[in-house]
């Protein structure tokens, strides 16, 4: 009862608007007042520094850097431009040009907001120009930016595997299928849309444009190449590999598209500085809440009184499939992975479900809950570029919505389609 | 006076916080360069993880100070004036509490290392590294209490920090990009 009275005053903090980490520090901390007194919160204040310690971790402030230096870098236009040229032929090829762009930009920053804004502020204002409507605009730049987080490199992926000791390199393998999956059927969708509304092509097809476009990205396209290629050959762990890639992108923008002075890459820096430090004190402070909720065994009770109700993991990973549902529409993305990932672990593990094929399901929740309201900052930033409402352009996402549901649905009740490529490159599990 | 003290902490808190990252950065890299000449660094592990403690919580300290935590204000500022400022202060109180208490118990613990040191740097004291919990607590509290009045300001106002985020990537891509399209015209 206790327990649930913490967890239900972190809910109120966090509603009244006070800072996530600092709502989850407090209720943790009347947490340890109420078990162990003045002691509970010096156990607090060890509990908070080792949160902040997880080796794999270092890979969080590494890649948010580098996804900041290729924002200024100007990496993003360049992909636009090469994935235009590549793609842009097709009907409605604006939009799945979107698509594409995404994927290869992959929310790599940690941030989808600054990545949306990035991108979007391209891409939205051509195809309003182009005749899409501003809500359709708005909804694929959004949906699209959301499935990225399943693609390498990813943020959410790194929390996940540091806090529930999975390997970040086999999560990383598992979202490729989906992430490539979902991509194709966007832009499936994207081309219907088109047909039906008869919306433009971009330009006729030319080997040409698609050379130029080739030899300016090049090196844009290089990036993720050298990256991914390092981790999933076994040259670099997860956290070298990040630490690689800013290497690379500050080479690229400085030497190769001069486009980061001094001053951009300053500022690209301190934005780096407040992605990471913000997420990372999350998971700092999510140390003191585990701490307590190991104590309390909450989590122990949880899954026994789930497994209680059912064994079957069918039926157990549709419940945590609504539940994240809602929490993704009341939380951030970081916040709700690193407060669900201790409740749910127990049961989890005490279930034999694969943690790869757990960390791509709850990373797939994330996507969605980015595009419901009333938290869905990617979709709130689409929608400020587009200049539409957020209500009118979340009717106009559901199909967008709706295969992102399907992915996922798909994820849940056919593990082979993220583990597959694990099996591949690792060997049956 | 105030507005002098808050540029200058957070001058200081954004050097200090990049330079850290700058050392990660080049730690790891170092590590793989003598992982694979074959002298591994013995205390590359454990110098990274308290160069990550250290900007997690001198970033934090620096987040404070631009209002740029994760949260979600957008009951609070749905709510009816009067209980919106009500509720602000119990948000206020709340912030203080906490970042107070693990302020104290950051402090309290230094004396409990007591002469132990680092694993792998034997010279470096436990307490030295661990200082980081009530040094950044206290800049977190000095932060939120230098950023009080404009806060209070954008409350009265009705100005959403969210909108304001949202609002501010924005102006800053399309500054960008109007500066991209700038140097690239023939």
């Amino acid at each position: 009862m206790t327990e649930a009275l913490i967890l239900l005053s972190m809910f109120l903090m966090i509603a009244i608007g006070l800072p996530i980490a600092v709502a989850i520090l407090a209720s943790a901390l009347a947490g340890m007042w109420i078990l162990n007194g003045h002691l509970g919160f010096l156990n607090a204040a060890l509990s908070i520094y080792d949160g902040a310690t997880s080796f794999p971790l270092i890979a969080i402030p590494l890649f948010i850097l580098a996804g900041a230096l290729m924002n200024t870098g100007g990496i993003s236009t360049r992909l636009i431009a090469f994935v235009s040229a590549l793609i842009g032929f097709v009907r409605g090829g604006l939009a799945m040009v979107n698509v594409g762009v995404s994927m290869f930009f992959a929310e790599i920053s940690g941030s989808a907001v600054a990545d949306v804004a990035a991108t979007g502020s391209v891409l939205i204002p051509a195809m309003k120009k182009k005749g899409y409507s501003p809500r359709f605009a708005a909804a694929i730049t959004s949906s699209s930016a959301s499935l990225a987080i399943i693609i390498p490199p990813s943020i959410p992926m790194i929390l996940y595997g540091a806090l529930s000791d999975t390997s970040i390199v086999q999560l990383f393998v598992a979202g490729i299928v989906p992430g490539v999956l979902g991509g194709f059927l966007l832009m499936a969708l994207c081309w219907y849309f088109a047909v039906r509304y008869d919306l433009p092509r971009e330009e006729r097809f030319s080997l040409c444009r698609v050379w130029t476009a080739t030899k300016d990205a090049a090196w844009a396209l290089i990036l993720p190449v050298i990256i991914l290629g390092g981790i999933f050959g076994g040259l670099v762990t997860a956290t070298e590999g990040a630490a690689l890639a800013v290497v690379t992108a500050l080479f690229i923008g400085v030497f190769i598209y001069r486009e980061i002075d001094l001053r951009r890459l300053y500022t690209a820096m301190v934005d780096g500085v407040l992605q990471t430090s913000t997420v990372m004190l999350l998971v700092a402070t999510s140390a003191v809440l585990g701490l307590y909720l190991t104590e309390t065994e909450m989590p122990q009770r949880l899954a026994a009184g789930i497994t209680e109700i059912t064994t079957n993991k069918i039926a157990v990973l549709m419940i945590i499939n609504v539940f994240l549902l809602f929490v993704g529409m009341v939380l951030h993305g970081a916040a709700a992975i690193i407060l669900t990932v201790p409740i749910f672990m127990p049961l989890v593990n005490q279930l034999g479900i694969d943690p790869v094929h757990f960390g791509i399901l709850l990373t797939l929740n994330i996507a969605l809950g980015q595009q419901t309201p009333p938290v869905a900052s990617v979709l709130v930033t689409a929608c400020s570029i587009a200049k539409t409402d957020v209500w009118g352009t979340t009717r106009t996402n559901l199909p967008f919505i709706g295969v992102l549901v399907f992915v996922l649905l798909l994820v849940t009740y056919v593990p082979a389609v993220p583990l597959w490529l694990v099996g591949v490159f690792y060997g049956p599990g | 006076m105030t507005a002098r003290l808050t540029r200058l902490l957070d001058l200081g808190l954004q050097v200090f916080t990049i330079a850290l990252i700058v050392v990660l950065a080049c730690v790891v890299l170092l590590g793989v360069a003598f992982r694979y000449s074959g002298n591994s660094l013995i205390w590359y592990d454990e110098v990274a993880a308290v160069l990550l403690a250290w900007i997690t919580f001198s970033g934090a300290a620096f987040a404070v100070l631009r209002n740029a935590h994760l949260g979600f204000s957008g009951l609070l500022y749905s709510l009816p004036p009067k209980i919106r400022a009500v509720v602000f202060w119990i948000g206020e109180a709340i912030f203080f509490a906490s970042l107070g208490a693990i302020g104290w118990a950051g402090w309290a613990i230094l004396d409990i290392f007591g002469n132990e040191t680092m694993t792998t740097l034997r010279f470096v004291p436990r307490s030295v590294v661990q200082s980081i919990i009530p040094v950044s607590a206290g800049v977190m509290l000095l932060g939120r209490a230098l950023t009080l009045p404009e806060r209070l300001s954008d409350l009265r106002a009705g100005l959403d920090p969210e909108t304001r985020e949202i609002e501010h990537e924005i102006a800053r891509a399309e500054a960008e990009l109007g500066a991209l399209r700038k140097d690239t015209k023939p």
